[in-house]
């Protein structure tokens, strides 16, 4: 019998690639188990089952174990390995490197155990030259003989060592990817790909102060807001479900209470076949960055309101280029345009006008050199408002750092100055034009600082004095002065400066020989239209001659002035030695008369029996004699005293005076029946007595020149004249008097004597007609003189008289 | 009073003067006697005399040689003894403010 197994035994061996040829071909007889024809059917149908399986397999069978295995097996065995050694070997012998690990589980099944199970299991193996670290997974199950006994052990098993080795990479970076998680600052935590957390790292959990339990799964709803919750559900939900990477920030709750912002990346791991098989995210606290944010968004919102509204011109100018970032409404103004225009634009395309004058370079300078720039009046030709302008800036340019302390930009901070220049040259011109006049008068001229110092003469000063342009300025013209005359030429020239008012002042100036001689300064402040002094022009003229005749002149006046006091004074002595000797002579003159008058009364009284008729009437004009003599010295009297008498003027109601008159004349008037009316008089300063002197002796008067054939009528009126409607001399022009007439109905007088009758010792009557002293009126006279007033008359014969007083109603005089 | 008549003491220098008043005492019809001093010492000088001879009254005129009116009625009127003399002054003189002055201070 051949102990070849032929192909037509279906029942053995049919097909099975190599190994089945090999198994087929195989000389069993040399193994435990015999001839291939000799088999029991069970092992046959096993072998067939093996050879025949494109998974891969492996059969022990028989009390030795003897291996058979199939082609997908033999690839495990790879080369310089067991294969095909050991097909048909005994266990044992063909696998010796892993028979200590194997021999127990091959027991267990031979013992009736039933299958095992192993997954991913280290099971080295010869192969390729060496031992190899394969991974397994496989099963050893039972494979049962005709008595259903187990006659052997099949294997059918698998290399993992792949997907072990992938898996234990995969688990090795998976474990540097946590240690690396649970290092980095951030939160962080790992989702299966349909969302559920199943890791967190440490960071997470000191921050929440949860628990993995707490977390996992869809556990981190619990430390969210619970109102921004279903937004960040919904966005999460969606990431998982299109598998885009999730990006939110949101705020989460700390262990100790503090919320705090999150920003929150969530990446999708895929496979090789861009399965997505986790999730990876990272919670980063940014709630200090927000706050730093919000400040600085806070503080660049306050920097640009504070720029907007800077009384200053103010822009920022960006970027290499100088694109306008900002311009504040100031600065608008300067440039004459409309922040659209201009906004946004580097600032010489924005504003073409501008180019060409220099700033491009002093932009560059500082833009690369961080050197501030700073231009004072500088002139720039600008078309604003649609006209060409040149304008006056003074401005700075700043460079402006970024975060990174590199120069990114230029701000330009400027103010116009166009009217402050355009002024300045306008005084200047006109400073130029005022020195050419001044050079051109034939006085010296000068002008000051508001503060007073010299800032020019005119050439003459300089030929004069022989001082020099320099040496005068300042205070250096004060040299030139005569020492004597220096100290009061500063103080008036101080006072003038302190008070803004123009000086006058004379003072003596040396000439260039040392000579002195008498100057006139004239000075002026020139102001502004505000009022505010701009400067100082004045002339100095030499006025010597006049001043030589002044000081002349004065000298004359002051002696001849002397010498009218004195004469004056001299007068004043002879006066009051006149006062004193009229009255003492008026006094000792009236006591004999006294005496005379008593004695002849008691001897008319006494010896009136004795005396004759002749004797009676001599003795009787003896008296009227001596009476008269008493009269006239008292009238005398009465006369040097208006003179003499202390001037007490009083200001008095005329009314009131001449009433009080009329009151003590009451005899008289009544002896006569007159009739004596008073009008309207002012109040005036006057000496009371004096004036009623002058009442009395002119109402007397009036009385006594009436004849007996009428009555006496005496009116008093007055009112109020000027000076110069009278034509008087001794009135003046610009004085209001009031003028008293008297008037009376009496004897009258030739209008010729009308000067006359006012004359000492004058009577135009004989002493037997009216009695009388011709003192009466000299004293009216004098008393309207004292006053300062006249005294006029004006009567014809037997119509009358009219006295004229005018008297100083001097309250106020005429001013217009 | 000496027998009835009283003692009246006249000052003044002028014998005129002395005259006229003496003829109107007689007028008058007053019953008194009159002793005449001259000047101002002189009537200082009776005044301080012997007591029984001071007057009852005194006119004084003002203006005396060797001491005045004024003085003499200065004088008086700040001496114990005189100070209740009642006096008279007469003058010749016009002048108001003498008057006043003389009312002034007695």
């Amino acid at each position: 019998m051949s102990s070849e197994l032929s192909r037509n035994d279906c029942f053995f061996i049919a097909e099975g690639g190599e190994m089945g040829e090999l198994t087929r071909t195989k000389n069993w007889s040399d193994t435990s188990l015999g001839n291939a024809d000799n088999w029991p059917q069970s092992l046959k149908t096993s072998v067939n089952i093996i050879l025949n399986t494109n998974f891969p397999m492996f059969l022990w069978w028989g009390p030795e174990l003897i291996c058979f295995y199939n082609d997908a097996y033999r690839v495990s065995l790879g080369v310089q390995g067991k294969h095909p050694a050991i097909l048909g070997m005994k266990a044992e012998e063909a696998w010796p490197e892993i028979w200590p690990t194997i021999k127990p589980m091959i027991d267990k099944v031979l013992a009736g155990d039933g299958a095992n199970w192993n997954e991913d299991s280290l099971i080295p193996i010869f192969r390729n030259g060496s031992i190899e670290d394969v991974y397994w997974t496989f099963s050893y199950s039972p494979a049962y003989d005709e008595e259903c006994n187990v006659a052997g052990v099949l294997v059918t098993c698998t290399e993992t060592t792949e997907k072990v080795g992938t898996l234990k990479k995969l688990q090795d970076s998976e474990e540097r990817f946590r240690m690396m998680a649970d290092n980095i600052p951030n939160l962080a935590g790992m989702a299966h790909a349909d969302g559920a957390i199943y890791w967190y790292n440490s960071k997470w959990y000191e921050y929440t102060g949860t628990t993995p339990a707490e977390m996992e799964g869809w556990g981190w709803q619990s430390v969210h807001d619970q109102e921004k919750l279903p937004g960040v559900l919904a966005e999460w939900i969606d990431s998982i479900k299109t598998g885009h990477p999730f990006e939110m920030t949101f705020p989460l709750k700390g262990a100790d209470g503090r919320i705090g912002q999150f920003l929150t990346r969530v990446l999708p791991l895929r496979n090789k076949d861009g399965i997505i098989h986790q999730w990876f995210g990272t919670n980063t606290d940014i709630t200090k960055q927000l706050e730093t944010e919000n400040a600085v968004r806070t503080s660049e919102k306050r920097f640009r309101e504070m720029i907007a509204q800077a009384p200053v011109a103010i822009s920022v100018l960006r970027g290499e280029n100088f694109v306008l970032e900002s311009v504040n409404t100031k600065m608008l103004e300067i440039m004459g345009k409309a922040k659209e225009e201009i906004i946004d634009k580097p600032v010489f395309e924005a504003m073409p006008d501008a180019a060409g004058q220099g700033f491009e370079e002093l932009l560059a300078g500082v833009y690369n050199t961080g050197k501030p720039f700073i231009g004072n009046e500088v002139l720039v030709s600008l078309v604003r408002n649609g006209k060409p302008e040149e304008v006056f800036l003074n401005f700075v340019y700043e460079p402006l750092y970024d975060n990174k302390n590199r120069i990114d930009g230029v701000m330009a901070v400027a103010t116009e100055v166009t009217e402050q220049v355009l002024a300045k040259r306008k005084l200047q011109e006109g400073a130029d034009r005022l020195k050419m006049v001044l050079e051109s008068l034939p006085q010296m001229a000068w002008t000051t600082s508001p503060a007073g110092e010299a800032t020019f003469f005119s050439d003459n000063w300089h030929l004069f004095t022989g001082q020099s342009k320099e040496a005068a300025l300042g205070y250096g013209w004060t040299k030139a002065l005569h020492p004597d005359y220096k100290d009061a030429a500063l103080k008036a020239w101080q006072t003038a400066l302190a008070t803004g008012t123009p000086i006058e002042h004379e003072y003596k100036v040396l000439n260039s020989a040392g000579e002195a001689r008498w100057m006139w300064v004239k000075g002026t402040p020139m102001k502004n239209d505000k009022g505010d002094i701009l400067l100082w022009v004045g002339t100095v003229t030499d006025i010597n001659e006049r001043k030589i005749f002044a000081t002349e002149l004065e000298k004359q006046v002051s002696e001849r002035t002397a010498e009218l006091e004195s004469k004056n004074n001299e007068l004043g002595r002879t006066n009051k030695e006149l006062e004193s000797f009229a009255y003492i002579a008026g006094h000792d003159l009236q006591e004999p008369l006294r005496k005379i008058r008593i004695f002849s009364d008691q001897i008319l009284e006494g010896e009136s029996a004795t005396l004759s008729a002749g004797g009676k009437d001599r003795f009787d004009r003896m008296q009227k004699a001596a009476k008269r003599m008493q009269t006239l010295i008292d009238d005398l009297l009465a006369y040097s005293r208006t003179t003499t008498a202390e001037k007490k003027f009083e200001y008095t109601d005329m009314n009131i005076l001449a009433s009080e008159v009329k009151e003590e004349l009451r005899e008289e008037l009544k002896a006569k029946n007159a009739v004596l009316e008073i009008q309207s008089l002012c109040s005036l300063n006057i000496i009371p007595f004096q004036l009623r002197q002058v009442f009395y002796n002119l109402i007397s008067n009036s009385i006594k020149f009436t004849p007996t054939d009428r009555n006496p009528r005496i009116d008093i009126k007055g009112r109020k004249i000027r000076g110069e409607d009278m034509d008087n001399k001794k009135l003046s022009s610009d004085r209001i008097y009031c003028h008293i007439s008297i008037t009376d109905n009496g004897i009258g007088f030739e209008d010729e004597y009308r000067h006359k009758i006012f004359e000492l010792f004058q009577r135009l009557n004989g002493k037997a007609e009216y009695s009388g002293t011709g003192i009466g009126l000299a004293i009216v006279k004098k008393i309207i003189e004292n006053h300062e007033g006249a005294i006029t008359a004006t009567s014809a014969l037997d119509e009358g008289a009219t006295f004229n007083i005018y008297l100083p109603a001097d309250e106020q005089k005429i001013t217009e | 009073m000496n027998n009835g008549l009283h003692n009246l003491l006249l000052a003044d220098d002028d014998p005129d003067d002395c005259t006229f008043f003496e003829d109107a005492l007689k007028a008058s019809l007053v019953p008194a006697t009159v002793h005449i001093v001259n000047d101002g010492l002189e009537l200082m000088q009776y005044l301080k005399g012997p007591e029984d001879k001071l007057p009852e009254m005194l006119f004084l005129d003002l203006n005396m040689p060797k001491k005045s009116g004024f003085e003499c009625l200065d004088e008086i009127k700040s001496n114990e003894t005189f100070k209740h003399l009642p006096v008279i002054i007469f003058s010749t003189s016009p002048d108001r403010n003498n008057a006043e002055s003389l009312s002034r201070s007695s």
